[in-house]
């Protein structure tokens, strides 16, 4: 049985840590994503482009990225 | 000294002549300035804008002004995420010098974008909530939109004619320097205050909407 608690495994702590971290940021994206397309409906500023809701889903799939970059090499 | 005698040809001209056309825009309910604004990313205010709507804009209603804070409301918070984003740097060159935290590479790079995404996204809610927080009057309504926090979000309107008190207060050296305040209309609807707050010309807004609930109670 790994010992879990060995000072050795600390970055194993330390990748859930970051994994949990980024899992947040991940829903947290997700939530201003959603105001954003509310608030759109609400009040429609004629923009030329959808800037802020781009903006908004591209936090998205950064945080996503990074969720599984954190998978892959840590 | 005025011609008596006219050529034919140029008496006709004369009475051809076109009549300026009223612009269209005149005829419509505009306020004060009739040229029209165009609300933009980070426009705080704006008059008789027409690329503005809302959700249960009648067919027949009008956004006459626009306004939202004064972008100098978020220095503060502009200022914070420059100050923070500085942290990992000088970090990573202290740790240079004299190393006290032995970490990975990698792990070093997955904290380091972990920490700018945190910080944009920080950065992105803060412009958004400045961006959403807006207020319209219409020839109708005043429309106050509140997006204080990412879970909340308020939309109250009220009917001009229901407008009792109107008064607006420019408080230190910032305000008075840039000519952004507060505006505080009473209304004696079920919400009772409508603040429109940081908004550019104060005294502009008041005077526009005394202006427009004069011409109501004119009509009236």
């Amino acid at each position: 049985m790994p010992d879990i608690f060995n000072s050795a495994n600390y970055l194993f702590f330390v990748k859930i840590a970051f994994l949990i971290i980024t899992s947040m940021i991940i829903i947290l994206s997700i939530v201003v994503y959603n105001q954003v397309r509310v608030m759109e409906r609400i009040i429609t500023l004629n923009q030329k482009s959808n800037a802020i809701k781009d903006a908004a889903l591209f936090f998205i799939i950064l945080s996503i990225s990074l969720f599984l970059l954190a998978v892959v090499i840590l | 000294m005025p011609d008596i005698f006219i050529e034919k040809d140029k008496l006709s001209e004369v009475k051809e002549s076109p009549v300026e056309e009223v612009p269209e825009l005149n005829k419509r309910n505009t306020i004060s300035s009739n040229i029209p604004g165009e609300a933009g990313t980070f426009t705080s205010f704006a008059q008789n804008t027409r690329n503005v709507h809302f959700e249960e804009q009648d067919s027949d209603e009008d956004v006459l002004l626009f306004t939202r804070a004064h972008f100098a409301v978020n220095l503060k918070w502009i200022l914070w995420i420059v100050l923070f984003s500085l942290i990992p740097p000088i970090f990573i060159v202290l740790n240079t010098f004299s190393p006290f935290f032995n970490i990975p590479f990698l792990y070093g790079i997955a904290f380091l974008s972990l920490f700018y995404l945190s910080l944009l996204l920080i950065f992105f809610i803060a412009f958004i909530t400045w961006f959403y927080n807006i207020s319209l009057v219409t020839n109708k309504r005043i429309i106050d939109v509140d997006f204080s926090d990412l879970i909340y979000h308020d939309v109250a309107a009220t009917k001009l004619s229901q407008i009792e008190d109107i008064d607006y207060e420019q408080i230190g050296i910032l305000r008075s320097f840039l000519n952004y305040g507060d505006l505080f209309l009473q209304t004696a609807g079920e919400k009772a205050h409508f603040d429109f707050l940081g908004i550019p010309t104060p005294r502009k807004a008041s005077t526009i909407i005394h202006e427009l609930i004069g011409r109501r109670r004119n009509n009236a």
